[in-house]
């Protein structure tokens, strides 16, 4: 794939090579194309309703909001319950939450409010229907809750420096969709326009929660004070986003979808290509460029994180944004600026430094990169079927293509299968442990895919290279989840982590992180290999304000 | 009630428990959730095979090379589609009818071999017993029954069969010529207009 420009000169996409590996994937950050920016740039024309609203003066109760455009809606129906400190995990097995939440299609009717009462807040233990569409649940940050609640009752805004640090009101946790829990299949909503954009139902979820986090600590310091409380002001409101805890759940996502995997990937870079190929560059779209690229800086003084991994990255990131501004400042205009931009960041930054200009490179061009988020959804089941009557040379060809990096890696070695992934009993979850010092490795689940395709390039190569895969697979069904995988990366390059990702030397968050920045999160803070805090939503418009969003509140800050 | 979601996952986990590989698990998920989407037993389906393979031996099938196959054991249903899946485009040149004797729970075949149907662009009949199902290039599924449904059959047959149409040529010529009369007659102006011109057939 290339884009022409004038000159006869062509831009090349990034090879699959050099951005599939989970360092770099682990590097990406927000941008035009991440799902909660598209979400809003998609709803900001609905009209946003607060349908029900039933809360006590302790803050518990039940919330209705809706979206509605002509005659469709959608609502979230939040449940806020009393929860004893004990009691609060944001574990996913948790069984009690401060509030859980439902996206509903449709106005709920008083009958479903109490059905769903009686369920959603069981979470795993709770059933919901084909007419519920999302679910959640969340904790509050009891310490910035308390200390908005308390400022507010008093008369007074809350302290912005110490909301800073925070960022958020609530923290969600798992964040389901597509089926779980008795919730509605994709298939049922997937021809709906608004719904094209990956992951659009689960950030509609989210981008309530946070109005009813707003909402919940407005009432609480009026019921604790009605003569003095104030309201939470808009512009902090705007600043504060949804925490969330993510877990080696989410990982496995981005390995079990990868035609999903690649379509992501392919619009970054294909952002980036037709970017990289504009000649003629304006002052203005520079402008644009350097405007966030200050704003951005000035944000990343309130990124806050014990984690040394992190802290090494953000340093990274800093050090190299600086020695980039003053290469930019001298830099005069030119013919394919930004190629040349790019060319220079890749030569003279880190991981984290490149894709971090790589989004921000996308901000001036809203009508080029925002049509390309149309493109990131995809039938996975339309890839899932096996040519059997192609030869097995075929394989191994694509293997050599696509999976050079594997072959030379021994997996007889303990350091290359150190880990396996499974799915636990107590936590209902994909999580990761070592092979040789826990029981379960029998139950592995298919995510060894380097071990596996490096297997099926041994048994491939000593097969007749005339048989076709049908007659390679009789004798070698363990392996045909991989042939399935091979033969998907080769009409989607994208679609593998160049990685192995049962290597001692793996650290997970890093395919977490490739997730979130899709999300849209930001301000990663990895508590440990295994899990991090982000937020979502910071800066973005309050429901009120949704119309008039230009885009630009990703680089806002409290500062 | 379960999300079909919830269906193809716990098949195809439950699928991986008894013995299968991940890839043939996969399959089997999608099969069950399959049948249950079209308003057949699939969950009941596999949970009686499952529990009927533990108890009996099935034949380990090899490459199918003729229309006939014939075993002392009964055939697995999820071994037989699978094979014919990965090898239908070369088995259905070949064969326009494949027939299997004694075989279990049939009715799992229906979503593998509708996919087949697709592949190799031709209808597939499936017979066993009294049933008959005609699967359309994987888009729909007619059965002549609303069951119950056989858990063992003698024989079974698979033809691939030509799309015969299931009308009259003239009544089709009737409606072409209805649609003619929504078409508009060129002018000799309109001739010169935009477009490919009478002398411009090359």
């Amino acid at each position: 794939m290339k884009t022409a420009i004038k000159n006869k000169q062509f831009v090349e996409l990034r090879p699959a090579s050099e951005i599939m590996r989970l360092s770099r994937l682990g590097s990406f950050h927000q941008s035009k194309l991440s799902f909660l920016r598209s979400f809003i740039r998609e709803f900001k024309d609905w009209e946003f309703k607060t349908e029900y609203f039933n809360l006590d003066s302790s803050g518990y109760g039940e919330i209705v909001y809706s979206l509605n455009f002509k005659e469709k809606s959608y609502s979230l129906i939040c449940f806020a319950n009393h929860l004893d400190a004990s009691e609060r995990s944001d574990r996913v097995i948790a069984t009690k939450w401060d509030s859980s939440f439902v996206l509903f299609d449709g106005i709920p009717k008083q009958e479903d409010i109490q059905r769903l009462k009686n369920n959603v807040p069981l979470q795993e233990q709770g059933r919901t229907t084909y007419k519920e569409l999302a679910l959640s649940r969340a904790n509050k940050s009891v310490r910035t809750f308390e200390h908005v609640v308390n400022s507010l009752a008093e008369g007074k805004q809350p302290d912005k420096q110490f909301l800073s640090k925070v960022g958020y009101l609530y923290r969600t946790t798992a964040v389901y969709g597509s089926g779980k829990f008795g919730l509605a299949d994709r298939f049922r909503v997937s021809d709906r326009p608004e719904l094209k954009g990956p992951f659009r139902l689960e950030m509609m979820l989210v981008y309530f929660v946070r109005k009813f986090t707003i909402d919940q600590v407005n009432h609480t310091a009026k019921a604790k004070n009605p003569s003095t409380a104030v309201q939470l002001d808009d512009d902090i409101a705007r600043n504060l986003g949804i925490g969330n805890s993510t877990g080696l759940g989410m990982a496995p996502f981005i390995v079990n979808h990868p035609t999903l995997l690649h379509q992501w990937i392919s619009a970054r870079e294909r952002a980036l290509q037709i970017i990289r190929s504009i000649h003629k560059v304006s002052n203005e779209d520079i402008g644009v460029f350097q405007k966030y690229l200050d704003q951005s800086m000035n944000n990343m003084e309130t990124w806050v994180t014990d984690s040394e991994f992190q802290t090494k990255k953000n340093n990274s990131l800093k050090k190299d944004l600086k020695n980039f501004k003053a290469y930019f400042n001298d830099l005069t205009v030119r013919d394919f600026f930004w190629n040349e931009v790019y060319l220079w960041v890749s030569d003279n930054m880190e991981d984290e430094g490149i894709e971090f200009i790589v989004s921000l490179m996308m901000e001036p061009y809203g009508e080029l990169v925002e049509p390309l988020c149309h493109d990131m959804s995809i039938d996975e089941d339309q890839y899932f079927t096996i040519e059997g009557s192609r030869p097995t040379k075929d394989i191994k060809k694509i293997i050599e293509n696509y999976y050079q990096w594997l072959i030379p890696v021994n997996f007889e070695e303990k350091e290359n299968i150190t880990n396996f992934w499974y799915y636990s009993k107590n936590k209902q979850e994909p999580r990761l442990s070592n092979r040789f010092e826990e029981d379960g490795s029998e139950n592995e689940l298919p995510l060894a895919i380097a071990r596996d395709i490096k297997k099926l390039y041994l048994e491939i190569s000593k097969f007749q290279s005339n048989a076709t895969i049908a007659e390679f697979l009789l004798s070698n069904q363990e392996l045909r989840y991989v042939v399935r995988r091979v033969l998907i990366c080769e009409k989607f390059p994208y679609s593998e982590i160049q990685d192995n990702t049962t290597a001692d030397t793996i650290i997970p968050i890093d395919m977490l992180r490739l997730k979130l920045s899709y999300f849209g999160a930001v301000r990663f803070d990895p508590r440990s290999d295994l899990w991090l805090r982000i937020t979502m939503y910071q800066g973005a418009p309050l429901p009120h304000e949704m119309k008039f969003s230009d885009d630009s509140w990703a680089y806002r800050s409290l500062n | 009630m379960e999300s079909y979601y919830e269906i193809e996952t716990t098949c195809k986990r439950a699928a991986r428990a008894s013995g299968f590989s991940w890839g043939v698990a996969e399959e089997i998920g999608k099969a069950v959730r399959s049948l249950e989407m079209i308003g057949l037993p699939g969950i009941k389906t596999f949970h009686d095979y499952l529990a009927y393979s533990k108890k009996n031996k099935l034949e380990n099938l090899s490459l199918i090379n003729s229309g006939e196959n014939k075993s002392e054991n009964i055939f697995c249903p999820i071994k037989t589609s699978v094979a014919i899946l990965d090898d239908c485009k070369k088995l259905f040149l070949k064969n326009k009818d494949i027939r299997f004797s004694k075989i279990a729970y049939p009715l799992l075949l229906i979503p593998t071999l509708n996919r087949v149907s697709n592949i190799i662009g031709q209808k597939i009949q499936l017979s066993f017993d009294e049933i008959n199902i005609v699967l359309n290039y994987n888009q729909s599924v007619v059965i002549n029954t609303q069951g119950p449904f056989p858990s063992l059959v003698d024989s079974i047959s698979i033809k691939s069969i030509d799309g015969q149409p299931s009308y009259e040529k003239n009544q089709y010529n009737d409606l072409y010529k209805l649609s003619l009369e929504t078409f508009v007659e060129e002018s000799e102006g309109k001739l010169s207009g935009a477009g490919a011109g009478l002398t411009d057939n090359d």
